[in-house]
């Protein structure tokens, strides 16, 4: 049984309904494992009367578990069902790339982590987890291609987190670029280093592993004012030397072109990416 | 009058709106300008610890100056457990910053102690629940600043050890608290009513007048002989019966489609929902009266 973190609030609200309290936080525990859990769902199948006994203390919402099996069961599809295509829809083209193995991870993630709500980033968990588990099946050997896929990976989460990096509604009006005040790098933007050609990967499968190229890129990726992910291969140096100083800290745009080859031209890509949003002021 | 405020129905127009959905985008923030009179947002997509998530959405909605309701998913407003406090302090930031018309929730249980259940779930529907949710009621009042607006459930199953059907707990609740209004999905009572016993226009008749406040309609499909409320094709014309028979009886605030798959053809669909529902406002005679 969890430890119920809000006893103290229901039991003063309730006015002396404590202990029944505790019991039905407990049933609600229960119903919602049953709910998000095939093995969950699958131990109250068959042990009905032990997967009660451990779940819940008081014998009165054993026998009511018991009771509801049946309907939990005829739920517990749907909810697992709409969390797994979610989390693939997140890893789509990794996922793509992996084939069936893939879809067992997927299903392997649901039961190994409990669901949390949008705000914690139920995606952003799976994500990394995905690329945890391409690491540790490339080190056991298990995996072929794996510096393929684990590049996918990388890219797959930093367009999810493009995309999810909070911002200002303010944020769409472009203001006046000005020289003298620092500009930092948009929250919403990295810079990776990819050693395969996964970019135009959009709608892979496992036979495409053996055909990708390396081809070593240094890719940008953020969110435009607009709410569109944007990747762009970094090929100028200079930029990419700015880019590289802007990740460790803000730099005004003056100290930046100060130190590049060419002035005009990383300028010139200073103004664009301020424009689209990649930069911030 | 303001969000806290119960009373009389307002003898003004509903506004007709859409969920908002970027598939659905030129329905709200197109170069024609807004086909819908309000948006209703998804609120919990927009929660951020600083600042919000799919910011530029807000900027675009606030630019065409579009309306604005709130719909929250994870209320857990049919619990023991309840909202959590940072929900309704996330809910209160997104409805104060777009200064919406109302807010929203669902009467489902949505998460539990350790874990968040991603969808909507009825829970035993009981008198010991009753008591819960009219506490949960009370915070959510206090902490948004907001009569809540509930929608009922759809859901063919019930949980055994229930003593309510979710309807009847529904209508329970009116008389144990007065503090929120309602949501009513026309589709859900009308899915419902073709997987179980039930009698929608007898359900709304039970709702008092004032009090049934903001409507929902969408379009489900059928699959293995059971209703299913997917939000996926356009408004069944049931529910367009069940929309008018409200607007018989009472004005609500807003009245919303929802479209949430299958987005051939959508933008289409929308648009002819939307005008089929301004029609019957229109049409309504308390609003001549």
């Amino acid at each position: 049984v969890v430890p119920i973190k809000h006893l103290e609030r229901l039991s003063r609200n309730g006015h002396g309904r404590y202990v029944p309290v505790v019991s039905r936080v407990e049933l609600e525990l229960a119903i919602g494992r049953v709910l998000t859990s095939a093995r969950h769902a699958h131990d109250l199948r068959h042990d009905p009367e032990g997967f009660a006994q451990e779940s819940l203390t008081d014998p009165d919402e054993q026998a009511s578990l018991i009771r509801m099996s049946a309907d939990l069961m005829g739920l517990m599809p749907g909810f697992v069902g709409k969390r797994q295509n979610l989390l693939s829809r997140t890893a789509r083209r990794t996922l793509g790339l992996l084939g069936h193995p893939g879809h067992h991870w997927v299903e392997e993630f649901t039961e190994q982590v409990p669901p949390v709500e949008v705000k914690q980033s139920d995606p952003g968990r799976w994500l990394d987890w995905l690329a945890q588990r391409v690491r540790a099946e490339a080190a056991a050997g298990r995996l072929d291609h794996a510096g393929v896929i684990a590049d996918m990976v990388r890219l797959e989460t930093q367009f999810y987190r493009a995309f999810r990096t909070a911002g200002d509604p303010g944020e769409t009006q472009v203001g006046l670029l000005r020289r003298g005040a620092p500009i930092s790098l948009h929250p919403s933007a990295d810079l990776i280093h990819l050693d395969w050609d996964v970019v135009n990967l959009s709608d892979p499968s496992p036979a495409d592993l053996p055909r990708v190229k390396r081809a070593p890129v240094d890719l940008l990726v953020y969110r435009s004012r607009r709410g569109r992910v944007v990747t762009e291969s970094i090929i100028e140096s200079d930029l990419l030397d700015a880019l590289l100083e802007l990740a460790s800290g803000p730099m005004t745009v003056r100290a930046l072109v100060s130190m590049a080859d060419h002035e005009p031209s990383l300028q010139a890509h200073i103004r664009r990416l301020y424009r689209w949003g990649a930069l911030t002021q | 009058m303001t969000q806290l405020e119960s009373g009389a129905p307002p003898a003004r127009k509903p506004l007709v709106g859409a969920g908002f959905r970027p598939e659905l985008a030129e329905l709200f923030t197109g170069p024609e300008g807004p086909v819908v009179e309000v948006a209703e947002l998804i609120a919990d997509r927009y929660f951020a610890d600083t600042g919000f998530n799919r910011s530029w959405e807000l900027a675009g909605l606030q630019q065409a100056g579009i309306r604005v309701v709130i719909h929250g998913l994870s209320g857990n407003t049919a619990s023991v457990l309840g909202p959590t406090d940072d929900y309704l302090t996330e809910i209160r930031k997104l409805a104060d910053y777009m200064d919406v018309v109302a807010y929203s929730d669902h009467l489902a249980l949505t998460a539990t102690e350790d874990r968040a259940l991603g969808h909507l779930a009825p829970n035993r529907f009981d008198d010991e629940l009753l008591g819960h949710v009219s506490d949960n009621i009370d915070r959510m009042y206090a902490q948004t600043g907001r009569r809540p607006r509930l929608e009922n459930l759809a859901t063919k199953i019930q949980l055994a050890g229930s003593t309510y059907t979710v309807e009847e707990f529904y209508l329970q609740l009116l008389q144990v608290n007065d503090k929120w209004d309602c949501l009513v999905d026309v589709t859900n009572l009308w899915i419902n009513s073709q997987n179980r016993p039930l009698d929608p226009v007898a359900f709304i008749d039970q709702v008092p007048p004032e009090r049934l406040r903001y409507i929902h309609l969408a379009g489900g499909h059928r699959e293995h002989g059971e209703w299913i409320d997917s939000h996926s094709y356009p408004v069944h014309d049931e529910a367009f019966e069940l929309l008018e028979h409200v607007l018989s009886r009472t004005l609500p605030d807003v009245v919303i489609i929802e479209r949430d798959d299958n987005w051939a053809d959508a933008v289409k669909h929308v648009r002819d929902d939307l005008d089929r529902a301004k029609d019957l406002v229109h049409d309504s005679k308390l609003l001549v009266a």
